[in-house]
């Protein structure tokens, strides 16, 4: 498997741990919020950097609280037609302020690649990568946005009045 | 695939690339006409059916193969359910429409 | 009308060329069915029964001649020379091949139109009133609020793949022409104590299994508000709308499980973020979109004495200007409905010729506007009314003069079973049954306003919800069955359709609609509209009438 970058960002190397194997001294670990309550935390402080690994349909509310201790988020998607790690995303870009990276995986198409890297995703594990070229295609599909979005480009209100004060922006 | 039927069987699907209604024929391939279709009566012949047209799912000609509820006829198998007769004869309200006023051409 | 700069034009070009590659690795092989099905569901394109169908969008119902010119050749081009419009403000054609469909999407692109999301799990056409910038009877034009929608709802990244579908709709009239409360989403455009504008919102309303109308979330909502309040319900939603059964999935039973008051507190404190998230429009944007809806120039013209007289010598063409014809905001001026229902057709189908004559029409005498309501029908909104009766002429030599808007016989139905791949029953010949019976307008303008609203599954294309009078089609054992309810309407009196009983076969449903009809012409109060004496009566004696008293 290969994690494509969608945000420029090199992804980074990190291995998914179950509960009961080891943690090497100085690994990567990508560890469900279950994993991490479950291993002991003297084995836990011998990682080099731990990821979370939360499920698309997970509940916001409920993540463990201060995401920045985690140097990768990934969002698992079920299914390309479940749509609730879009907005899980959002909301860990968004409210949570978090700015590690935030990573994809799961059954995903080549199609959505610019949807996942506008609502903040930096990387995506790709399940085939003979398919690899057209994930990449469309991550450059459009050029112009009706949105403002969480990748940081100019929406087309902006373009058309580029002095506008623009009523709130936080 | 949806709900399991009884009885007499034939193959229904449609074209990939204008979505024409076919059935599939002992020839193994796929004629616009339910009555060229191939009538599975019983259970070996339906997977066997089934099977044969699963290969030309491969080619990437055809989608949504499904079996269809038929009996058998002078003419050949007719669709037993009123929205498999509507595909093999086109819209009731309409029928200078449908591709089969075109005549019967392949 | 709103016209695209090179921003539009950049983006819908950009979506045509991604559905070009999606086919060509569609035929390749490249995409599977399974992941393709989305992809071509977003631009509109289904497989039904016999061939695939494309829906393209009207956005908010409104076009020119000249796209009205490009809709007409393309169903001469691509299709079988005619087209559907649609419940929703679409049309749809019934017949082009996969193949050409990023072609049609080319031609339509160069006109300003698209397929963007006409169907798939994702906001579609945001829908108003077809009268919008023409009646007297709005606070504001609405569409400059739906094209806003439109763009902000357009690619959004986060909403592309929500539980299910999700529909907007928008009234600025106190007359709900768009059904707004049988909506995921309603606005009712309203004035604040202060003259301030904003909107009543409306949310899970809906048809299908469950039919829900609309509960108002917020009473007033600033108008500079609402993009980042409607992403905070789209928010809340995409993220806990179910996703186990698709017949559960809307937002409609969502509200109803976590329970509106809930539902409003999430959508209220999500909002507090989005508001201050730059999702709003700047106001300039507001103005740039409303100033393409400047009321067209039509001249302030006293009332036209010849009118009555004419009228007075002509029964058929008076009978065409009473029901056919709403009052204008500009004196001197009428909004002509082009019913597309004619005695024994099949409604809302209109053929390339037809389509091509409107465009003409709407150039010579509606300041080449058209409209499309949702009750299908084509609307001319700016026409002087010394040019009626020439036009009244032209419209019913090409079979586009029924004078039957608002009638019996303007009934919505849905394609059904000679189309639709989800159906149980045939929605069109029961129309053509009910319509050829019911041919006589003088019996038909004193049965008075009466809407028949006819689906051929229980996913309610056709409304049956909403109808005064409403015919579900279902399948029993392979046999077509109809089942009739009364009582329904899409208008700000927002109400469900009762069911009367068991459903009858197809060839007693005439004989069930007179008698229904004959219940109501017994037992009508002076004036009395049929949903009135419904609402009076209740469904008894129709009950009895239908089945007897057993
Ligand atoms: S109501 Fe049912 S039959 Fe009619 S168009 Fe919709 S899905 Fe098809």
């Amino acid at each position: 498997m290969e994690t494509l970058s969608l945000s420029g960002i090199v992804p980074q190397r990190i291995d998914r741990i179950e509960e009961g194997s080891n943690i090497a001294e100085g690994q990567a670990v990508l560890l469900s919020a279950t994993d991490l309550t479950d291993f002991d935390p003297a084995v836990l402080s011998s990682a080099g950097s731990i990821g979370l690994m939360v499920n698309g349909g997970d509940d916001f509310g409920a993540l463990p609280q201060d995401l920045e201790q985690f140097s990768l988020i990934n969002i698992h998607f079920n299914a390309f037609t479940d749509g609730r790690g879009f907005t899980l995303a959002r909301r860990i870009r968004r409210d949570a302020g978090f700015k590690g990276e935030l990573r994809a995986s799961g059954p995903l198409m080549p199609d959505q690649t610019q949807y996942l890297a506008r609502t903040g995703f930096d990387s995506l594990v790709l399940e085939d990568t003979c398919r690899k070229a057209d994930f990449q295609t469309s991550l450059t599909r459009f050029a112009l946005f009706y949105q403002s979005a969480q990748d940081g480009s100019v929406p087309v209100t902006k373009l058309r009045h580029p002095v506008s004060d623009v009523r709130k922006v936080s | 695939m949806a709900k399991k039927i009884k009885g007499p069987q034939i193959i229904l699907a449609n074209r990939l690339d204008d979505g024409r209604a076919v059935f599939f024929t002992p020839k193994q391939n796929w004629s616009y006409q339910a009555s060229d279709a191939w009538l599975a009566i019983d259970e070996a012949a339906q997977q066997q059916a089934m099977e044969a047209a699963m290969k030309s799912d491969a080619d990437n000609t055809v989608i949504g193969i499904e079996f269809i509820g038929a009996s058998d006829s002078e003419n050949g198998p007719v669709p037993t359910h009123a929205k498999h007769i509507i595909q093999n004869t086109g819209p009731t309200v309409r029928l200078d429409l449908g591709y089969q006023a075109e005549g019967a051409g392949a | 009308m709103y016209a695209y700069d090179k921003y539009d034009h950049a983006i819908v070009s950009a979506r045509v060329a991604e559905f070009r590659d999606q086919v060509e690795r569609r035929l390749s092989g490249a995409l599977s069915e399974e992941e393709f099905r989305p992809l071509r569901l977003m631009n509109g394109l289904y497989l039904q029964l016999h061939a695939y169908m494309l829906r393209v969008a009207i956005p908010y119902g409104t076009l020119n001649s000249v796209q009205m010119k490009r809709l007409a050749h393309i169903a001469r081009r691509y299709d079988k020379g005619y087209a559907h419009f649609t419940t929703r403000q679409n049309v749809q054609y019934n017949w082009p091949k996969l193949v050409e469909a990023p072609d049609i999407l080319q031609e339509l692109a160069e006109v300003e139109m698209h397929a963007i999301q006409t169907s798939g799990n994702c906001i579609r056409n945001t829908t108003t009133d077809q009268f919008a910038g023409a009646t007297n009877e709005e606070l504001e034009d609405p569409r400059p609020y739906a094209e806003l929608i439109r763009q902000w709802s357009s690619f959004h990244p986060e909403f592309a793949f929500l539980p299910r579908k999700f529909k907007i709709a928008i009234t600025a009239a106190d007359k709900d022409r768009a059904a707004i409360r049988w909506h995921d989403i309603g606005l009712v455009l309203k004035q604040d104590a202060a003259s301030n504008l904003g909107f009543e919102v409306v949310v899970g309303g809906g048809m299908g299994r469950t039919p829900v109308i609309g509960k108002t979330i917020r009473d007033f909502l600033p108008k500079d508000d609402l993009l980042s309040y409607l992403e905070a319900i789209l928010r809340v939603y995409n993220a806990a709308g179910r996703r186990d059964n698709k017949y559960k999935a809307r937002i409609k039973i969502l509200v109803e499980e976590t329970g509106v008051d809930i539902f409003t507190k999430q959508v209220e404190d999500e909002w507090t973020r989005t508001r201050n998230d730059g999702i709003d429009f700047p106001a300039e944007e507001e103005a740039r979109i409303r100033a393409h809806f400047t009321p067209p120039p039509l001249e302030v013209l006293p009332a036209w004495s010849d009118l009555e007289t004419i009228s007075a010598k002509d029964p058929k063409f008076s009978s065409w200007l009473r029901n056919n014809t709403d009052s204008h905001k500009v004196s001197g001026h009428r909004i002509v409905t082009i019913s597309l229902k004619p005695h024994g057709g099949i409604p809302g189908d209109a053929t390339a010729d037809q389509m091509d004559l409107v465009a003409e029409l709407a150039d010579s005498y509606s300041q080449s506007e058209i409209r499309v309501s949702h009750e299908q029908n084509l609307i001319l909104p700016h026409v002087a009314e010394r040019d009626l009766p020439a036009l009244y002429k032209i419209l019913n030599e090409a079979g586009l003069g029924t004078p039957n808007a608002g009638l019996l016989t303007d009934i919505i139905a849905c394609p059904g079973l000679d189309y639709c791949a989800l159906a149980n029953a045939r929605s069109i010949p029961i129309t053509q049954a009910i319509t050829n019976r019911f041919n006589d307008i003088q019996r038909l303008e004193d049965i008075g306003e009466l809407k028949i609203k006819i689906s051929g599954c229980i996913n309610s294309c056709g409304h049956h919800h909403a109808g005064h009078i409403g015919i579900l089609g279902v399948d029993r054992k392979g046999e077509e069955l109809f089942q009739i309810m009364l009582g329904g309407s899409g208008d700000a009196d927002a109400s469900k359709g009762i069911l009367l009983g068991r459903g009858f076969p197809a060839d007693q449903i005439v004989g069930a609609i007179e008698t229904v009809v004959g219940v109501y012409m017994d037992a009508r109060e002076e004036g009395e509209l049929f949903l009135h004496a419904v609402r009076r009566l209740g469904t008894q004696p129709f009950k009895e009438a239908l089945y007897g008293n057993a």
